[in-house]
C-alpha cells in the first residue's frame, strides 16, 4: 500500500504536466464566468440569487464529466501510443497498483475541477449577484412550484450530478484500456451524454428499460421533480450503478492485468 | 561508476584492445562464467497465441560478467523472447527465474533485478529528463536524489536533463532510457536492439558503456540484434534464433582463441612467386588464391613467421589482415541460409 502514494504522483506528473490539463480547466473556468455574466446581465428581469445561479451551474458538470473523460480515456491508452507501458510495466509493482494509481489520479483530476467549478462559482457568483448568508433558507422556483431549500441542496446537487461524472470516466477508462483508443472512448462517452437520456425517455414503457445504466445517471429527480421511470427508487438506482461500475472496473482490470504487451 | 556491489573483474575496459593481456583475460573470464551460478534462467520457454507456437522451447542462462547475444533475422522472436523474460508477455510454458525467482509467480521480487531498455528509447516527451528519471525512481525502493544525479553524470546528460524529452535527440534519448535502465542498479540488463538507428559514434558509445558495466560491475547484458558485426564486438556468448527456436549458442570470444587456425588475408605482389612460396612452406594451409592475394588458414602463433619469410623472400606485401570469417561462415550455416543483414555502418575504433 506504501507504495500507491508515488504511484499517483507519477500519474498526476504525467496529467498535469500537460498542458491539456490547464486548457481544459481554463476551459471550465471561462465557462462559469459565462454563464455568471450572462445571468447578470441578460436576464435583468428576473433577479436571480447566487444559490441559484450555483445550482445552474451544477449543469456544467457535464463539462466537467467530459474534460474528466478525456484524461481518464488517455491514462492508459497514452503510455500505449507514447510506447511507455514497456517501460512502465517492468518495475516491481504490480500491474493492479498500477491501474488503481491511474483511476485514483483520474478521480483526483475530476476533483480537482469539481471543486474548482463550485468554488468559483461560489465567488463569481457572488461578486456578480450579491453574496448570501450560508445557513440561510431559500426558495427555488422548479416547474412553477417554490421548493424550499438551503445550502445543503446546492450541495447535494453538486454531488448527485457528480455520479455521472464517476460512471462516464470508469467507462471511459474501460474503453480505452480494452480499446487502447482514446478516441473511441471519448466518443462513446460524448454519444452516451447526448442520447442515453433520450433512450430511456421513449423507451420508458419497455420493461427492463429499468436495468439501464442511462436511467440512472440523474439522481437528481430524487431531490426535486420526479424520476423518468415510474416506480423507481434510489436504493434501486444505487444498486443498478453500483453493479455498472464493479462491472466497468473488473473488465478494465482483467483485461489490464492480463493482455500482453505488444506495441 | 554506478555502485552495484560484488562482483569485480581485475581487469579494466582498456585491456579489450590489448592482445597479449586480452587473451589472459579471456582465459580468465572464461572460468567464472562456467563457475558461478547464473543470474538469469531461461527454462524451455514456450509462447503460444493461439494455435500458433511463436516461441519453442527456448533455454539459455546469463551469468554475471556477460554479455550475451540473442541474435536472428527479423521476425525470429528476439523480441517476443526479451518481452516474455520481463513479463510483458505471458509465458505459455516454461519459465524465466531471476536470481532464482519466477518472473510468472513472483514478478516483483524478479524484476527488481531487472534494467530494461525496448527497441527504440520511447520516454515520456512531455516529461524532462529529470522527470522521466523520477518517474521511474518512484516506482522502485531505494533509488535516492544521489543515485538520480549518479545515472545522470554516468549518461553525460547533466546539461540538459532539465529540458523536455522531445527536444532531445535519438541517441539522448537513448542514454536516458540506459540511465533509466540502471537507477536502481540492477544485476540484469536487458536491451532490446540497443543500437538501433544509432550513428556509428553512439553505437561505439553504447558498446563502451556496456563493457564497462559487465567488466567493472559484474552485471549480466542480455542484447539482441540482427545486426552479426555488431553482436560479434559486444558479446561473449551469442545465441542465434530462428522461427522462435535458439538453434546454437556460440561464445564469440572462446571462438577467437580456442581456435588454433586463423584466417588470414595476404595482398602480396607477385602473387604467383608468393603462391609457391606458400604451398612449398604451408602446403595444407591456402584456402583460396585471389586475383591479388591469399587466404591462408594458419596458426596465429606462425604469423610473424610467415610474414618475414615472405618479407625475406623479396616479396612486396600490402596487407596483411586476420579475417575471423569462420565465425560468420557458422552464422550462415545455423540459420540454413538465411543471411543476416550486413548494413551494419562501418565502425572503426
Amino acid at each position: 500500500m506504501k507504495k500507491i502514494i508515488p504511484l499517483i504522483m507519477n500519474e498526476n506528473m504525467k496529467i498535469y504536466r500537460r498542458p491539456q490539463a490547464w486548457v481544459m480547466f481554463t476551459l471550465l473556468m471561462l465557462s462559469v464566468a459565462g454563464t455568471g455574466l450572462f445571468a447578470k446581465y441578460a436576464f435583468v428581469l428576473e433577479p436571480r440569487s447566487l444559490w441559484e445561479f450555483m445550482i445552474s451551474n451544477a449543469g456544467l458538470i457535464h463539462v466537467v464529466t467530459l474534460f474528466s473523460t478525456v484524461i481518464a480515456s488517455g491514462i492508459v491508452s497514452a503510455e500505449y501510443t507514447h510506447g511507455t507501458i514497456k517501460l512502465l510495466l517492468i518495475r516491481p509493482v504490480h500491474r493492479s497498483k498500477i491501474l488503481f494509481a491511474k483511476y485514483g489520479a483520474t478521480l483526483l483530476y475530476a476533483s480537482f475541477l469539481l471543486v474548482s467549478l463550485f468554488a468559483f462559482s461560489f465567488l463569481f457568483g457572488g461578486l456578480l449577484l450579491g453574496f448570501q448568508p450560508l445557513f440561510a433558507p431559500f426558495s427555488l422556483e422548479i416547474m412553477g412550484e417554490h421548493v424550499e431549500m438551503h445550502f445543503g441542496h446546492v450541495i447535494g446537487f453538486y454531488l448527485l450530478n457528480s455520479v455521472e461524472l464517476v460512471m462516464m470516466v470508469t467507462f471511459a477508462l474501460m474503453i480505452s484500456t480494452v480499446f487502447r483508443s482514446q478516441s473511441l472512448a471519448v466518443g462513446l462517452v460524448i454519444l452516451f451524454m447526448f442520447v442515453g437520456e433520450q433512450i430511456v425517455y421513449f423507451l420508458s414503457q419497455v420493461k427492463g428499460i429499468k436495468y439501464l445504466l442511462f436511467a440512472h445517471l440523474d439522481l437528481t429527480p430524487f431531490i426535486i421533480g420526479r424520476p423518468l421511470i415510474e416506480g423507481l427508487t434510489l436504493p434501486f438506482s444505487i444498486v443498478v450503478l453500483f453493479v455498472y461500475w464493479s462491472l466497468f472496473l473488473m473488465i478494465t482490470w482483467i483485461v489490464f492485468i492480463k493482455r500482453d504487451i505488444t506495441v | 561508476m554506478i555502485g552495484v556491489s560484488g562482483f569485480k573483474f581485475n581487469t579494466c575496459f582498456g585491456c579489450r584492445q590489448d592482445e597479449r593481456r586480452g587473451q589472459y583475460r579471456h582465459m580468465e573470464t572464461a572460468k567464472p562464467f562456467q563457475q558461478t551460478k547464473p543470474i538469469v534462467q531461461v527454462d524451455r520457454l514456450t509462447k503460444k497465441i493461439g494455435s500458433t507456437t511463436i516461441i519453442h522451447d527456448l533455454s539459455f542462462d546469463l551469468y554475471p560478467g556477460e554479455v550475451f547475444g540473442l541474435l536472428g533475422p527479423n521476425g525470429a522472436g528476439k523480441t517476443t523472447t526479451i518481452r516474455l523474460m520481463l513479463g510483458l508477455m505471458s509465458i505459455t510454458k516454461g519459465d524465466v527465474r531471476v536470481h532464482g525467482y519466477s518472473i510468472q509467480t513472483e514478478f516483483e521480487q524478479a524484476i527488481a533485478h531487472v534494467g530494461a531498455m525496448l527497441e527504440s528509447p520511447e520516454m515520456y516527451p512531455y516529461l524532462t529528463g529529470y522527470e522521466n528519471l523520477v518517474h521511474y525512481a518512484r516506482m522502485v525502493s531505494g533509488v535516492t536524489t544521489e543515485r538520480i544525479q549518479e545515472v545522470i553524470e554516468w549518461s553525460g546528460l547533466h546539461d540538459r536533463i532539465d529540458e523536455k524529452v522531445h527536444t532531445y535527440s535519438l541517441g539522448m534519448r537513448q542514454r536516458l532510457a540506459l540511465a533509466q535502465a540502471l537507477l536502481h542498479a540492477p544485476s540484469v540488463l536487458i536491451l532490446d536492439e540497443p543500437t538501433n538507428g544509432l550513428d556509428p559514434a553512439g553505437i561505439r558509445d553504447v558498446r563502451h558503456r556496456l563493457m564497462r558495466l559487465t567488466r567493472e560491475e559484474g552485471m549480466a547484458v542480455l542484447i539482441s540484434s540482427h545486426l552479426l558485426p555488431e553482436m560479434e564486438q559486444m558479446c561473449d556468448r551469442v545465441g542465434m534464433i530462428q522461427k522462435g527456436r535458439l538453434v546454437d549458442i556460440q561464445s564469440i570470444r572462446g571462438f577467437a582463441h580456442k581456435s588454433k587456425h586463423v584466417r588470414v588475408s595476404l595482398t602480396v605482389h607477385p602473387l604467383h612467386k608468393a603462391t609457391s612460396w606458400v604451398q612449398e612452406r604451408y602446403p595444407q594451409n591456402i584456402e583460396q588464391v585471389r586475383k591479388d592475394g591469399l587466404e591462408i588458414s594458419i596458426l596465429r602463433e606462425h604469423i610473424p613467421r610467415l610474414v618475414s619469410g615472405l618479407v625475406q623472400a623479396g616479396l612486396q606485401i600490402y596487407e596483411v589482415r586476420v579475417t575471423s570469417k569462420t565465425l560468420e561462415d557458422r552464422f550462415l550455416e545455423v540459420l540454413g541460409g538465411h543471411p543476416l543483414e550486413k548494413d551494419h555502418p562501418p565502425d572503426h575504433e
